[in-house]
């Protein structure tokens, strides 16, 4: 593979590495304050950014590493760690109060976990 | 004559009832800024009605509600203490990273460089006189570097000490607190629908959190237990268990009431950091730099004994020597040679700079763990740095976590100023509805008098 090659793909991995890692930044500012319906929109961003990861490491193995490169990787999964524990935490406090709201209005199943939480539904026709 | 006093009455009962809401407000917002404080909520219940059973309806106080959110506290006691364990590793790894300075020329690294470069220079010149002085110059600037580093390591560990036992002493206090807190608790039967008492509980809880890891109990009558690590009780009832710190021995402890270790308990808050900085991580990095100052002086000697000094004799004085009881890089030294005792030839060819040559050599030879003692020390620099590096993200992870955490809880259980600003323009129309309603009735009974009169 010629070098222009190389150095053009490099180029064009560190654009993808550098947008999702500006995209899970923003993801991160929404983090510190989250609802669970933010929380729901931050899943795909989050898929997109390991999924960009992924391919450029990938592209790694195969391709002459520039260091400018793994920065930008070490940067992304850096990002990708807290975002990751953000989420896990606002989600493990969201279902803490979906168990306990569980339990309050239909109380245990037979295995002692919290009732599932449902909500009503309401099927409307109009004709 | 008797209904128109039950209204008046009943209009004066609603009149109280507002007058508590409005006092909530009040409380609440002079409180918005309070540590521990959450939002209070003065719950009303309507009175019964029915005019035929002479029931006046009306309002009445319900119970005072609090927004506590135990779930989010203990998220944000659980963060509070991981982020003041990361501050507090970051903080102590920063003020040893300046012992393993690599920058050119500095330190142990530039010291080491050094030292075998004037056996080249030797080499060079294996019967002058400064040249040989430059060998013992160089091993004295070598040892005082070594020396420097494990002074400034045994340092840190007595920084460490003097933090563990500020900490201890921190611990203890705020167990006293949480104790006080405990008695107001067990004295007065109202204390659990006092949100200052509470409010003060959960600021020691949440300080506490700081220190050390711990699990908080609430019992029936309104006491808190405290277990540090979630098994040495520290606080039950008015009792406190207080801990203590001991450096005896080669590893820090921290000590519960009857004197046992409680240190493998305790792996969060600042004491759970100063413990790993302690007892791991600073006798980790002592002890590579022991294993490079003992292989150091013992391969530079070996290869010293071998040859000849310009007398032509077996050199009769090592060069290096140090006291592996008290750490040879504590001790490494170098023994009060004269300049011609240095032994630059080899026993083959006497006046040569054969035995110069292989001891410059040395220095490029792997001689620690399968390192040269330049890599070996660039090691064990790195392994700081790195150290140093991932405790700084590390830093930073909790903080957005611990931030994150106080966020929930605040939305939860915080005072919204916005909020009670509405709350007090409901409750002082009703107020003012209720005062309204009184005057009125207050009018007709005048008008009934007069008319009875």
């Amino acid at each position: 593979m010629n070098r222009g090659l190389i150095t053009m793909l490099g180029e064009s991995d560190l654009e993808r590495l550098r947008g999702a890692t500006r995209k899970l930044a923003q993801v991160r500012q929404i983090l510190i304050t989250p609802t669970p319906e933010q929380l729901a929109g931050c899943g795909p961003v989050l898929e997109e950014a390991i999924e960009i990861l992924g391919y450029v490491e990938r592209g790694q193995k195969t391709r002459e590493p520039l260091p400018i490169l793994r920065d930008e990787l070490h940067v992304l999964r850096r990002e990708l760690s807290v975002v990751t524990a953000l989420m896990q935490q606002a989600a493990g406090y969201y279902l803490g109060w979906a168990q306990m709201l569980g339990a309050a209005m239909g109380g245990y199943t037979p295995y002692g976990e919290a009732a599932p939480l449902t909500g009503r539904s309401h099927v409307s026709v109009e004709g | 004559m008797g209904n128109l006093l039950g209204s008046i009455l009943h209009g004066a009962s609603s009149m109280r009832a507002f007058e508590q809401g409005l006092n909530v407000v009040q409380s609440n917002v002079s409180n918005a800024q309070t540590p521990g404080y959450v939002k209070q909520t003065q719950d009303f219940e309507s009175l019964s009605f029915g005019l035929d059973k002479g029931l006046p309806g009306g309002v009445a106080l319900g119970p005072l509600l609090s927004a506590r959110d135990e779930n989010a506290e203990q998220t944000v006691r659980r963060q509070q203490s991981a982020s003041a364990s990361a501050d507090q590793r970051a903080s102590d790894l920063s003020q040893i990273e300046p012992v393993f300075d690599v920058t050119e020329g500095s330190g142990v690294a530039g010291a080491l460089s050094r030292f075998f470069n004037t056996f080249s220079q030797l080499s060079v010149a294996p019967n002058s006189n400064p040249s040989r002085q430059a060998v013992l110059d160089g091993a004295k600037s070598l040892a005082q570097s070594v020396n420097q580093s494990a002074s400034a390591l045994t340092t840190a560990s007595g920084v460490a000490d003097r933090d563990i036992t500020n900490t201890v002493d921190g611990i203890n206090r705020v167990l006293g607190q949480i104790a006080s807190s405990n008695v107001e608790f067990q004295k007065r039967f109202d204390a659990n629908k006092d949100p200052g008492l509470d409010a003060a509980l959960h600021k020691s809880l949440e300080e506490l959190s700081q220190f050390v890891d711990f699990t908080a109990l609430k019992a029936d009558d309104g006491t808190t237990t405290v277990l540090i690590g979630g098994q040495t009780p520290a606080v039950i009832g008015d009792k406190v268990y207080a801990l203590s710190q001991d450096f005896a021995g080669s590893q820090a402890r921290v000590l519960n009431v009857r004197g046992q270790d409680i240190s493998g308990q305790i792996g969060g808050g600042r004491i759970g950091a100063l413990l790993t900085t302690r007892n791991v991580t600073i006798p980790s990095y002592l002890n590579d730099l022991n294993n490079l100052a003992s292989s150091l002086a013992d391969s530079v000697n070996t290869a010293l004994s071998g040859g000849l000094d310009a007398g032509g004799n077996v050199p009769a004085t090592p060069l290096f020597t140090y006291n592996p009881a008290n750490g040879a890089a504590q001790t490494l030294n170098v023994n009060a040679l004269n300049p011609e005792d240095i032994a630059a030839a080899s026993a083959a060819a006497p006046g040569g700079n054969a035995n110069a040559l292989a001891l410059a050599d040395l220095g490029r030879s792997r001689q620690v763990n399968g390192f040269t003692f330049t890599e070996f020390y660039g090691n064990l620099a790195g392994r700081v740095g790195r150290d140093v590096a991932t405790a700084q993200n590390d830093q930073q992870s909790r903080g957005a976590l611990l931030t994150q955490a106080k966020s929930l809880r605040e939305a939860s259980s915080g005072v919204s100023i916005d909020e009670e600003a509405a709350k007090l323009i409901e409750f002082q129309k009703s107020y003012q509805a209720a005062a309204k309603m009184i005057s009125v009735l207050n009018d007709m009974l005048d008008t009934l008098m007069g008319i009875l009169k």
